[in-house]
């Protein structure tokens, strides 16, 4: 028993310090060292810090960019809360950094959160693009290809909530960058909004299966109110995407008059980002090996259509049909959305007229 | 309830889908066709990701894997609608793999094999999938990035590779496939660098599973082992000494497995009480039963030919391996273990073939000493090569470095054994290989005071006795031989000393002579009984048959219809027995082309004729003679004879001292234990309870105080209970 007190009073008695001599390791103490020849931290990536000079005047900027760049990796916090108080951030921040280089990292790693599960992060993912678009609409040009990619992402997501609200995200992006998405995207982008709607694309092809062309969840969920309200977004949206691509703006009688003949518009700087994007220099397409054998429309998918009357022909000649017959069960229905609809039918007619003129 | 219903045809997730999808897929088309354009969004994401060679997002890498996974498996029920999805998968494999994340690289692998068992994508096209990834990953292609995972990815297509020519050749062979890949295994050795080295291990994998068994496969092992990197030549080395046996030894493990006994297993089922369970056991044994009936005794219905049997242009290859790996001057590249490697390569290929590589042999020379590493190993390979057609002074050389540096009595008994074994091995294959003088000296130490050394000389007298008696000193002829000899001086014929490029073989079978004495010897012994029987029957019947029976041949009883035809025939055996015996004194001595004349046109040989026709030979001391064991490895341990006191390694004196202490762990040391990190059990507790605490206690109070009929009743239970326990 002595022996056994002596022991235990052993633990509690302070080790003496010798000169020259290392602390003694406390006897439960863990080997954390290991030896290895690289290690990576694939979601930290290297924050290539900007050279933190004692210029007075660059210094807020620049100390604001390194902020941005350190509060990048909170876009993937587990957090939703943290997740939307980021973009909050970062929309606070907008103004002072829309003409830096560190607004494409941030734009990189906020696109993916399109496809948030939390429909408070979206919201504020909108506002930060708006906010953007208010600023400088070239930056939300340069990346429109990610955009387009990111907003089909979620209009093709198994979520409904992401499905319904990548609307609010188009519409936001065709306010700001219309002209880029109707060239390069249009096909695509307007089979995405048919599938948010739940309308099908080619009814002639269904008849063969059994589906009536409509997703069971779009049928199960069609009467709650948050779908009538989305509904409703989605339809005002394909409006101003219609519109957008297929209606020229009427020419200002001013600006005509100030511009300058055709041809001399090739050789001064264009006013948009990309004005080569559609040769598709810079962008890797897997082949399609069977391409002939697919639909129509399915070649027409990454194809740019550069201008008004070829858009209008592929709206009319594939899409037409099945939106006229939709809209109108829509404005017999009634409601925000029938009044919509209704002005969208309309929209639809008066293409119809073009394309046959 | 209802929230339920709901959930079954809501798909929330992607495995739900799958499911919906999988069960009815005309119902859920939509659904599929959402997701698969949410596929292709992803797809196109990462696309971009990789072009900016950004990392894509954690989320967006779980989400594509998921959706691969989905696409793959429903696809066979949209074919219309995936038609470019495999392709599209093989080109962002092959072209994206650098800047793809490992979880979407090792599914796109997965989905790919899937898709090839579903039928969806032929074999070729995953073939050609995997070999450019193979080489891709393979150790030696630089600019991997950090999270390349090169080993995990390697092994996974490996894998991959390996089971998929598993699966094409179950049951009937895929030639067509075998052939393509293998045309891609020798363009992969056609190139300079050490990607050649896939090729060789994918080889002889395949040829350890009895997958490929052609002579297509050696060749690519032939190309390998003449390959100008080290590590490929190596193996193809490699794979001609041992990949015989390692499929040998392959398929004994997988006969052996358990033997099922179904008539146990019925009995039983007929006895005990039935279940559902028991049921299923014996269901799962007959098929387990019918499955190995079923199979091909041979798996894969191989020939046992081994790659060396196969090899298309054995002196061509042999030549090939001597100049260009062994001899040339850039053999320095080849370590001591691979050079001898090469050695017993290329002495099997020798003696196994009869091949003629003049240059081996001197080439020997360097390393024929005592001190030389593995010495015997090259001994043995000496041994190997030489034969029979290889002209005597070519050896002879050998032989006399062997017999100088080996055979004296300045060294260690073993060396000597080593030396005079080595010596005897060579002069059974070639028997001209020895001068008498230097014979004579050899034998010598037969009465050497070591063990091994005189066993060695004895062996080699006894090898000579046979071969060539004149060539031995006159006492150690030996009865037979010398007795021999002093008949064919008497008769003044010329000497039966072999000469060399006068071949020896036999036309025919070899010994038949011998099966046709011993078999005459049995058939007069059979012959015999079968009379005695005959006699026996006869007497029970009648006594007058016998009678007509030895008179003559009209012997067909016409009321007896049902007269064995055997019977008839072994009676006409007879009668050209007795024509012979008659004979057999006359021509006791047959020689073996008549015997072979007779036998071989009288009837077919069966296994069991050629059996015997071994064990005679060997009775006779001919098989030696004969250069049948030219195709025999020579063992090398067993060289250096026979050991009384060997020094044995230190695994193996640990291997003992440790067997010595099985079962005292009572006396062992609790070192062991103390380190097993454990809170002491109930029982030790209570073991371990101060005995002053205890005594008070009611439990044990009690028992003093127990009636002496409820003692004996705990005592009685107590007894029945250590019983059971088996006390």
């Amino acid at each position: 028993m002595a022996k056994k007190k002596t022991l235990k009073q052993q633990d509690f008695q302070k080790k003496k310090l010798k000169v020259g001599k290392p602390k003694q390791a406390a006897s439960n103490a863990t080997d954390t060292s290991f030896t290895a020849r690289m290690i990576s931290l694939p979601n930290q990536p290297k924050i290539k810090t900007p050279g933190l000079s004692n210029n007075t005047s660059d210094n807020g900027s620049q100390r604001m960019e390194a902020d941005i760049l350190k509060r990048l990796s909170l876009c993937k916090h587990h957090s939703a809360t943290t997740r939307k108080e980021t973009l909050v951030y970062f929309k606070q921040a907008v103004p002072k950094i829309i003409n830096t280089k560190c607004i494409t990292p941030m734009l990189n790693s906020c696109l993916p959160l399109i496809c948030d599960d939390d429909a408070q992060v979206r919201n504020a993912l909108l506002e930060l693009f708006d906010e953007i678009g208010q600023h400088d609409q070239n930056v939300l040009r340069l990346h429109s290809r990610a955009l387009v990619l990111f907003i089909n992402s979620g209009m093709t997501h198994i979520v409904p909530a992401v499905q319904r609200d990548s609307g609010k995200f188009l519409k936001c992006a065709v306010r700001y960058c219309g002209d880029e998405l109707v060239r390069n995207s249009w096909v695509k982008m307007l089979k995405g909004l048919f599938g948010v709607l739940g309308w099908a694309v080619d009814v002639s092809r269904t008849n063969n299966s059994v589906s009536m062309g409509v997703k069971s969840a779009s049928v199960v969920s069609m009467n709650s109110a948050k779908a009538k309200r989305a509904q409703k977004v989605n339809l005002e949206t394909l409006l101003d995407f219609v519109q957008c691509g297929c209606i020229e703006p009427t020419p200002d009688a001013t600006l005509e008059s100030q511009q300058a003949p055709s041809a001399f518009d090739k050789y001064i700087i264009p006013n948009v980002p990309q004005p080569f994007q559609h040769l598709k220099l810079f962008v890797k397409e897997l082949k399609n090996e069977k391409a002939g054998k697919g639909s129509k429309l399915d070649e027409l998918a990454n194809v740019s259509l550069q201008d008004y009357p070829a858009r209008r022909e592929v709206l009319v000649e594939h899409f037409l049909e099945p939106m006229l017959q939709n809209t109108s069960s829509l404005i017999a229905d009634g409601g925000d959305s029938g009044k919509v609809a209704n002005s969208l039918q309309d929209t639809l007619h008066t293409i119809k007229q073009l394309h046959e003129s | 309830m209802v929230r339920k219903s709901r959930a079954a045809i809501l798909p929330t997730n992607v495995i739900l889908l799958q499911n919906l999808v999988k069960r009815d897929p005309q119902s859920y088309r939509e659904e599929f066709l959402q997701q698969y354009s949410h596929y292709e969004s992803l797809r196109d994401i990462f696309m971009l990701s990789a072009m900016e060679n950004q990392s894509a997002d954690d989320s967006n890498t779980t989400q594509f894997v998921e959706l691969v996974g989905f696409v793959s498996q429903v696809c066979s029920c949209f074919p219309e609608e995936t038609a470019n999805f495999p392709n599209e998968l093989k080109q962002l494999v092959l072209e994206y793999h650098r800047s793809l994340p490992f979880e979407v690289r090792e599914k796109i692998i997965s989905s790919l094999t899937m898709l090839r068992n579903k039928g969806v994508i032929s074999a070729e096209t995953l073939i050609q999938t995997m070999f450019p990834l193979l080489v891709a990953y393979s150790s030696h292609s630089n600019a991997l990035g950090t999270n390349s995972h090169a080993k995990e990815v390697r092994k996974l297509v490996y894998n991959t590779l390996i089971s998929l020519l598993k699966s094409c050749n179950t049951g009937a062979k895929n030639q067509k496939l075998n052939r393509s890949t293998q045309a891609i295994c020798f363009n992969l050795l056609d190139q300079p660098d050490s990607q050649g080295v896939w090729a060789a291990r994918l080889t002889r994998e395949l040829w350890r599973r009895g997958i490929w068994d052609d002579s297509r496969a050696v060749e690519i092992m032939t190309q390998a082992a003449l390959h100008d990197d080290v590590k490929i030549a190596y193996s193809g080395v490699l794979f001609f000494l041992g990949a015989d046996k390692e499929r040998e030894e392959n398929f004994e493990e997988n006969s052996d497995d358990e033997d099922i006994d179904m008539d146990a297993l019925r009995h039983k089922m007929q006895i005990n009480k039935k279940s559902s369970k028991r049921g299923k056991k014996l269901d799962s044994a007959l098929k387990a039963v019918k499955k190995k009936k079923a199979g091909p005794k041979t798996p894969q219905g191989y020939l046992n030919f081994s790659a060396i049997h196969l090899l298309r242009d054995p002196q061509g290859f042999a030549d090939k391996l001597f100049t260009k790996q062994l001899s040339s001057k850039s053999n320095n590249r080849f370590d001591l273990d691979q050079k001898i490697a090469l050695m017993q390569l290329l002495s099997r290929l020798i003696g196994t073939h009869k091949l003629m590589v003049l240059g081996f042999y001197s080439f020997f020379l360097k390393y024929l000493t005592p001190k030389q590493r593995d010495v015997t190993k090259i001994l043995a390979a000496a041994a190997q090569a030489s034969h029979d057609l290889i002209p005597p002074e070519t050896i002879m050389v050998l032989v006399r470095k062997i017999a100088d540096e080996f055979v004296s009595d300045g060294v260690a008994s073993e060396v000597a054994a080593a030396g005079l074994n080595t010596i005897r091995e060579i002069c059974s294959r070639a028997p001209l290989a020895i001068d008498e003088t230097l014979l004579q000296d050899l034998t010598e130490y037969k009465g050497s005071k070591a063990k091994g050394v005189s066993m060695a000389a004895k062996s080699l007298i006894a090898l000579y006795r046979e071969a060539a008696p004149e060539m031995l000193k006159r006492k150690d002829r030996g009865k037979v031989a010398s007795m021999d000899i002093q008949e064919s001086n008497r008769e003044g014929g010329e000497s039966k000393r072999p000469k060399f490029g006068v071949e020896n073989n036999v036309q025919g079978i070899a010994g038949i002579e011998l099966l046709a004495k011993w078999q005459k010897d049995n058939e007069n012994a059979e012959a015999e009984d079968e009379d005695n029987d005959d006699n026996w029957e006869i007497d029970e019947d009648h006594v007058e048959d016998e009678d007509e029976e030895d008179e003559g041949e009209w012997v067909t009883v016409e009321s007896d219809k049902e007269y064995d035809v055997d019977m008839g025939e072994s009676d006409g055996e007879d009668k050209e027995k007795d024509e012979s015996e008659d004979g057999a004194q006359k021509e006791k001595a047959l020689d073996p082309e008549s015997a072979f004349k007779e036998l071989a046109t009288s009837r077919v040989l069966t296994p069991a004729d050629f059996a015997k026709l071994e064990e005679l030979r060997t009775e006779q001391g001919v098989a030696r003679l004969m250069g049948v064991r030219n195709e025999e490895t020579v063992d090398s341990d067993r060289l250096v004879g026979p050991l009384k006191h060997r020094k044995s390694t230190k695994e193996e004196r640990l291997a003992s001292i440790m067997e010595g202490r099985e079962g005292r762990e009572k006396f062992g040391s609790r070192k062991k234990n103390r380190d097993q990190q454990r809170s002491t059990t109930n029982r030790e507790k209570e073991r371990k309870k101060n005995y002053v605490m205890m005594i008070h206690k009611r439990s044990v109070k009690g028992k003093q105080k127990m009636s002496l009929r409820d003692r004996q009743k705990v005592l009685r239970q107590h007894i029945t209970k250590q019983k059971k326990k088996g006390h």
